[in-house]
């Protein structure tokens, strides 16, 4: 499948900071893919980068097929961005947005936009600094689905909304991306919205990219273990370094990891440092968690 | 394109725009009447006389004008760009990034001499009234470089706006502060003669300086 977005060894400093070093991923055409990621793991960065706001210190991006430190006017008018914080023109109004929008993007269809209006209680003549940020959202995302555009790009769309206009957010344009067949780069921070909203997702930590995976695999694969903490110390810390085993914390009597392994290599990996798997417990878990399970909680 | 980019400016210019123009009209009927008490307290024979010889410019306290139209113009267009960072969604725009930052100064220089010609346009008519020819061109010339330092300071402070680091800042409003005191040091007639070829490259030249900080904002520098 053609790649929408393809990012190569990607490197950047701010300062004397590594934000990351050598990051490469791809998002394919008719995707849904969230970029997940502590506080401070470059999220932002990326985005940035995606769109020439950021020259990378070293590596390449591009996006649909142009590098992205020199992207056309023509290609950009193939890329919806959602700045974090739906940030819009705050002193015109939503009539006023949609006659200055629609002189520059050639295929803008104002459909989305109305639907989206009819469900808020906003006023078209009602200027975006007056409005909630949940109306603002709205709004937001309105204009960018009506660009039409191929691929969208949402920086932290969650980012003050209360439950009621991130259900909305995520149905309406899940139904959008899925139905126009586009593609979809997206990053938030709260993560059960991205359960029902992506198909698969990338996970950041401190410099680099943990895992690339569908959801499938996060939410029947991922397992947290609870068993009994074996006395041998040695063969816990062994299993704690084991490739695989995540974030493995021993409290009081009871031992917990997340793993993305099948049982059998579980087993197998109990055998090989001899524990003894007393009152074992394995369940898959939410986005959320398993999000926890693969960065740690701090 | 340009049509939708003067659309948002106007938006963002209009009202600025009518105030300016409503105060202008109202300056100038009060230079009107101060320069008719001014003729009034002298002898007529001698009037001229006493212009020319103490360069009385009936509008002196005009000087600072252009200077403040031009701080406020870039102001008002630059700083909501500047606001949240939606200057983002400005470059984002499907259009040529140094075209559409050109196009909103030039929007910007369009409103600082709309402005300044409706005010020249009214002195010269005060002053052809009262004067001889030679002295309404000498007025005329002395408001040229004045008009410029407008120019000049919207450039420099749409630059200050789009810059992202504060010493670089500095060093813009340091250039501004200094370089827009020459533009109207002088009340002299004719002063600016020779000068006013250089304040014109000057002017020109201070227009690229937003342009320098565009692009470093595109580079996150």
């Amino acid at each position: 499948m053609e790649n929408i977005i393809e990012c190569r060894n990607l490197t950047h400093y701010y300062g004397e900071r590594c934000i990351y070093e050598n990051l490469s991923f791809n998002v394919t055409q008719g995707s849904i893919v969230g970029l997940l990621g502590k506080n401070g793991t470059g999220k932002t960065t990326t985005i940035n980068i995606l769109n020439g706001f950021l020259k990378p210190k070293s590596g390449s991006c591009k996006i649909l097929g142009e590098e992205s430190n020199n992207i056309s006017p023509e290609t950009r008018s193939k890329i919806g961005l959602l700045i974090e914080g739906h940030v819009q023109y705050n002193y015109m109004n939503i009539a006023e947005l949609e006659k200055f929008y629609s002189g520059f993007f050639p295929k803008w269809d104002s459909k989305p936009l109305h639907e989206l209006l009819s469900k808020l209680q906003v006023n078209r003549k009602q200027k975006i600094s007056t409005m909630s940020c949940g109306q603002r959202s709205q709004v937001a995302l309105g204009l960018i689905m009506s660009q039409d555009p191929e691929v969208l790009i949402l920086d932290d769309f969650s980012m003050g909304l209360d439950p009621g206009y991130r259900r909305l957010f995520v149905e309406y344009l899940k139904d959008y991306a899925t139905s126009r067949n586009k593609t979809v780069f997206v990053t938030s921070h709260i993560i059960q919205d991205m359960e029902k909203l992506v198909d698969s997702c990338l996970i950041m930590d401190y410099g680099r990219i943990i895992t690339h995976r569908p959801l499938e695999d996060f939410m029947t694969k991922y397992k947290k273990h609870q068993l009994k903490a074996p006395d041998n110390k040695e063969a816990v810390s062994a299993l704690k370094n084991t490739e695989g085993i995540d974030h493995l914390d021993v409290f009081k009597d009871k031992m917990e990891y997340h793993s993305f392994l099948a049982q059998d290599e579980i087993s197998a990996l109990y055998q090989k440092y001899n524990i003894n798997a007393t009152d074992e417990k394995s369940q898959t878990v939410s986005l959320e968690d398993a999000f926890i399970g693969i960065t740690g909680k701090y | 394109m340009l049509r939708t980019i003067l659309y948002r400016e106007w938006i963002k210019l209009r009202t600025v725009l009518l105030i300016v123009l409503s105060a202008e009209f109202c300056y100038a009927m009060y230079s009107c009447i101060k320069l008719k008490f001014f003729i009034r307290q002298i002898t007529p024979v001698k009037v001229f006389g006493v212009i020319s010889d103490n360069n009385y410019l009936f509008f002196d306290t005009l000087k600072m004008h252009f200077i403040i139209l031009g701080l406020i113009v870039a102001l008002l267009q630059f700083l909501p760009e500047m606001k949240n960072k939606t200057l983002k969604l400005t470059l984002h725009l499907p259009y040529d990034n140094a075209k559409m930052l050109f196009n909103m100064l030039k929007i910007g220089m369009s409103v600082l001499l709309l402005t300044s010609l409706f005010l020249t346009l009214i002195f010269l008519g005060i002053t052809t009234w009262y004067y001889p020819r030679e002295l309404v061109f000498a007025y005329f010339f002395n408001l040229l470089p004045w008009i410029l330092s407008g120019i000049f300071s919207y450039a420099l402070c749409s630059a200050i706006c789009l810059e992202q680091r504060w010493p670089l800042r500095f060093l813009i409003i340091f250039v501004l502060y200094y370089a827009s005191k020459t533009f109207i040091m002088q009340n002299a007639f004719f002063a600016y003669k020779e000068g006013i070829v250089y304040f014109l490259i000057i002017t020109l030249v201070s227009l690229f300086v937003p342009y320098y900080s565009l692009r470093r904002f595109k580079e996150g520098k």
